[in-house]
């Protein structure tokens, strides 16, 4: 309970941060112009049965405002994916563009795939982009500008994400406003503290001597970007977050959504069991109480995720028996504080999450969604119910990960009106 | 010297608002401590009720926040919390006393620096300013426990906030004006209708200078941040008394609080707007003063120069949340109107009474307004001495003259004050201890003043303990106090064969009767 306490009063004091104090790098277009070479640039692009967004990414790629000759763009391909292999191996790609064959292995993750990049690149910088993705196209000269500016401490620019599809269905809807939330309130505040963050799954910048400092990626975990966010603060270094979006497509199938949140959730455990083991590395510094924030960002949250349906339902079914034996009962069992502050974080914790949700819409511009905001708690619910599934995967298949399937907006007319809205057309042609 | 002169002036004007602040510490300050040592800041029936209320959470037979109550709203007595354990800052009411103190500074700072920001005039600002704080009857509540200085205060900042964020769109205001009027909607229920407006007026500029998309949004954001208050208190009306309209049908209800004195005549203002506003106009020229006068013809040139630029095409929508401050006054009005709350003034005799005020103090929650809109109009420095002489002689007519009091305190007197303090007097030299049962409403003033610890009271509050006393109550009970009061649940629901059998009239007030439990050996 004094968890959920807490929770209400951190989240709070980050929306105040992220809102008001707006801590994200902004880099100016004068700041860009100052800069006449611009340093090698690796973009790792992990595919997996995902030819068909790849048209996409090529005309992405081909978008950002970066000196072409310093980029280097490795298309990271399954060795079972033959038919991927096949599409890519027949057409004639933009000679920055490499196609690196990762040879078959357990376990098959993305961040495995991301190491054997790594090996490759030639990047004095590099950065980690999806198959669906739209960067800013300023976004690898800002990044390298805000390298420049911030501390030598900050060895990981995380771009925000966001998406081009938000107003597909309510699922899109809901997902757009849970990741406008996050990066754009909730990791900029947690990078005004200090605090460890665990990074987006795309649009991470590094160093790319950093990053093998690093080691990269661990190829076992299903949420390498957390584990790695985490890792960061241990070895001393930061993240910062800059203020450049990639658009992706939000999941807007039900079950698709499952699967990617299950895994997420699942990768989040693993990094939680696996950070534990040596937890005194995050330091004892009262200060910057590390440990703390990863306690309760990491292993707080997935707590509170599987805890949450039995305190609704207690919590509604106490209010609704209130002077009846069952009512009477409940009343007993908890102490009186414990009831107290439930019904406090029940109360006011659920109405201000819906209000944060509010504010990193409007903040985002998804000015469309905050109307639909109401019925977030139906969100809330399926992220538990994946986290039950979480669970179970981790104990029946701990380095499973399931592939979410992209490019599902496509077929649907209105979604991609919308989407044509935010991206350019040549981006939604399916054609090489 | 002359450049000397202007060096000290100047310094002034530099640090007008820290002057400001200093002078408000002080007067605050002052008229506590003056109203404390003459006993006068607890006279308000009201006051004393408001500390038990708090002071229940922690000290009462079943204690919990569920003792916050269900029909006045709970801000106060939630801010109370930290310090109303202590037994002396109950006592004293300074629990609530400091709040209100620390909301009247906030309230004067926020109003000063709303009037910076509209009349661009450091000098009309301070000037309008002094009219607040030299307010006697609002320097008198902000020395008491009572929810009027913290009122103002949100109210106050609310409008600077929409201001703000009138004349820049910035989300962030709107959202810390949200934050102010709820709560403002959760401190008194005048607040609901300045929610409802404010809604009103952030739609209309939304509307004018944003997209629909964004406007809708951000009415959204505003709305759900402005009305949480309400909500949350509906949802907690239903939690704990299984009926969200349980504040407006409960026995202390201002509905049901009313109908005795409708049914004596004492509603005046009941189905009569002349009388209401008459009712109105009065209490505002004894708490206010007679600055209420030109006050009112500048409130409404404002309001016509509003309307006429309005018609223009012409709108100045950074005056437009300023009228928020007139709508306590108008729901003031429609209450009297409705006959929800009774408002004596001596102007309007009503027969067979002989208390000349009551409720009085509810005009002051128009006193934002009166000292706004005239600042709007300090032009020029001969108009702005003028002003400063207008409010030295408002401030000093409101001051007690010739053994008068201020309307404030006869706010505070009325028959069942003076009863229930004749009945507190008698309790305290006679109680030795054991359990008294009296409805919250006759209690809370009488074990106030006994002193007693609320843990010894059995009240509506006390869950398991009343429910059986009420059929039984011997099992528990040394004394029964019964109001006269129609609204006295105990008078009502107690059994009352019982009470015949078991207990013994020891002694009968005006208003109140003290019952004795025969088993229990009388103390003598």
């Amino acid at each position: 309970m004094l968890f959920y306490l807490f929770d209400m009063f951190f989240t709070a004091c980050l929306i105040y941060r992220g809102f008001i104090k707006a801590p994200e790098i902004a880099i100016s277009s004068s700041d860009i112009g100052n800069i006449h070479v611009w340093p090698t640039y690796t973009i790792l692009c992990p595919l997996y049965k995902e030819w068909n967004v790849l048209s996409q990414f090529i005309t992405a790629m081909n978008d950002l405002e970066y000196p072409k000759n310093r980029l280097q763009v490795l298309l990271l391909l399954e060795e079972d994916d033959a038919e991927s292999i096949r599409h890519l191996q027949s057409k004639s790609l933009p000679d920055y563009f490499e196609i690196v064959i990762v040879p078959h292995s357990l376990p098959k993750t993305k961040p495995k795939a991301m190491n054997y990049g790594l090996h490759l690149s030639r990047g004095e910088y590099i950065v980690v982009y999806d198959a669906e993705d739209i960067p800013h196209p300023l976004q690898l000269k800002k990044t390298v500008v805000a390298f420049q500016q911030t501390d030598p401490s900050i060895v990981c620019i995380q771009a925000k994400l966001n998406f081009y599809n938000a107003h597909q269905n309510f699922l899109t809807r809901a997902f757009a406003a849970e990741y406008s939330l996050w990066f754009e309130l909730l990791l900029p505040g947690l990078q005004s503290l200090g605090a460890p963050i665990p990074l987006g799954g795309t649009s991470n910048h590094f160093r790319t001597s950093d990053l093998r400092l690093l080691d990269g990626w661990d190829s076992f975990n299903v949420t390498e970007d957390c584990d790695l966010g985490m890792r960061i603060i241990k070895h001393g270094f930061g993240t910062a977050i800059i203020d450049s979006t990639t658009l992706e497509e939000a999941n807007s199938e039900i079950i698709n959504w499952f699967g990617q949140r299950t895994r997420w959730i699942k990768g989040y455990i693993q990094t939680y069991f696996v950070h534990l083991r040596t937890i005194d590395l995050f330091g004892y510094n009262l200060k910057k109480p590390h440990a703390f924030m990863f306690h309760f960002i990491v292993g707080g949250k997935v707590a509170s995720l599987l805890l949450n349906p039995f305190l609704w339902i207690t919590t509604s079914i106490y209010f609704l028996s209130k002077g009846t034996a069952l009512g009477d009962d409940i009343e007993a069992f908890f102490p009186g504080i414990v009831l107290y502050i439930a019904a406090v974080c029940f109360v006011f914790g659920n109405i201000a999450q819906i209000i944060y949700y509010m504010i990193g819409c409007i903040k985002y511009g998804h000015d469309a969604i905050v109307k639909y905001i109401f019925f977030i708690p139906l969100y809330w619910v399926c992220m538990s119910i994946a986290a039950w599934f979480a669970i179970y995967e981790l104990i029946t298949k701990p380095h499973y990960w399931s592939k979410t399937k992209h490019g599902l907006y496509t077929p649907l007319a209105p979604a991609l009106a919308q989407a044509r809205e935010l991206i350019d057309e040549k981006l939604l042609e399916k054609s090489l | 010297m002359r450049a000397k002169s202007q060096h000290v002036q100047e310094f002034f004007y530099i640090h007008a608002e820290i002057f400001l602040i200093g002078l408000t510490v002080l007067m605050s300050i002052v008229s506590f401590f003056y109203f404390y040592q003459a006993g006068l800041t607890m006279e308000y029936g009201d006051a004393r009720a408001h500390v038990n209320i708090s002071r229940r959470v922690y000290d009462n037979l079943t204690p919990g926040f569920a003792q916050l109550g269900g029909v006045w709203l709970p801000l106060l007595h939630v801010l109370m919390l930290p310090t109303i354990w202590n037994n002396w800052m109950w006592h004293s009411g300074l629990s609530g006393s400091i709040i209100s103190m620390i909301a009247f500074l906030i309230g004067a700072t926020y109003l000063y620096r709303l009037m910076l920001v509209l009349t661009k005039s450091k000098g009309a600002a301070f000037i309008g300013i002094l009219l607040m704080i030299t307010n006697i009857n609002l320097l008198y509540l902000q020395a008491t426990p009572m929810t009027e200085s913290l009122f103002l205060c949100t109210l106050i900042m609310s409008v600077y906030y929409l201001t703000l964020w009138t004349t820049n769109q910035q989300t962030g205001f709107l959202i810390v004006s949200g934050i102010m009027i709820y709560l403002t909607t959760i401190n008194r229920y005048e607040g609901w209708p300045v929610a409802v407006v404010s809604i009103m007026i952030v739609g209309w500029v939304l509307l004018a200078k944003q997209p629909l998309r964004k406007a809708e949004s951000r009415v959204i954001l505003y709305t759900t941040i402005a009305l949480m208050g309400i909500a949350l208190w509906l949802i907690w009306q239903l939690a704990i008394f299984h009926d969200p309209l349980y504040f407006l049908h409960s026995e202390y209800s201002a509905e049901k609080g009313t109908e005795i004195f409708f049914k004596l005549g004492y509603l005046p203002t009941k189905g009569n707007i002349y009388i209401s506003i008459l009712a109105f106009y009065y209490s505002l020229l004894h708490v206010v003063g007679f600055i209420t006068i030109p006050s009112i013809v500048l409130l409404a040139c404002s309001l016509s120069i509003f309307l006429l630029f309005l018609t223009l095409r012409k709108i100045f929508y950074e005056y437009l949340p300023s009228f928020l401050f007139v709508v306590p006054g108008l729901f003031l009005i429609y209450t009297l109107f409705q006959g929800n709350i009774p408002l004596w003034v001596p102007e309007i005799k009503i027969p067979g009474q002989e208390l000349q005020y009551f409720n009085v103090r509810y005009a002051l929650y128009s006193l934002p307004a009166i000292v706004l809109f005239p600042s709007l109009f300090l032009k020029n420095n001969y108009i702005k001495l003028l002003f400063v002489v207008v409010i030295v002689i408002n401030a000093y007519t409101l001051l007690p003259h010739n053994g008068t009091d201020i309307a404030t305190i006869y706010d505070t007197r009325n028959k069942i004050f003076l009863s229930a303090k004749h009945t507190a007097d008698w309790l305290k030299s006679s109680y030795k201890g054991g359990y008294i049962m009296a409805s919250a409403a006759a209690g809370d003033s009488i074990m106030f003043q006994i002193g007693t610890p609320l843990n010894k009271i059995i009240s509506e509050g006390s869950g398991y303990y009343w429910k059986d006393s009420l059929k039984n109550p011997e099992k528990f009970a040394s004394w029964v106090i019964i109001s006269r009061d129609g609204r006295d649940s105990l008078q009502k629901k107690i059994n009352k064969i019982s009470m015949k059998k078991n207990f013994t009239l020891i002694k009968d007030f005006d208003y109140y009767k003290i019952y004795h439990n025969n088993q229990v050996i009388f103390p003598q």
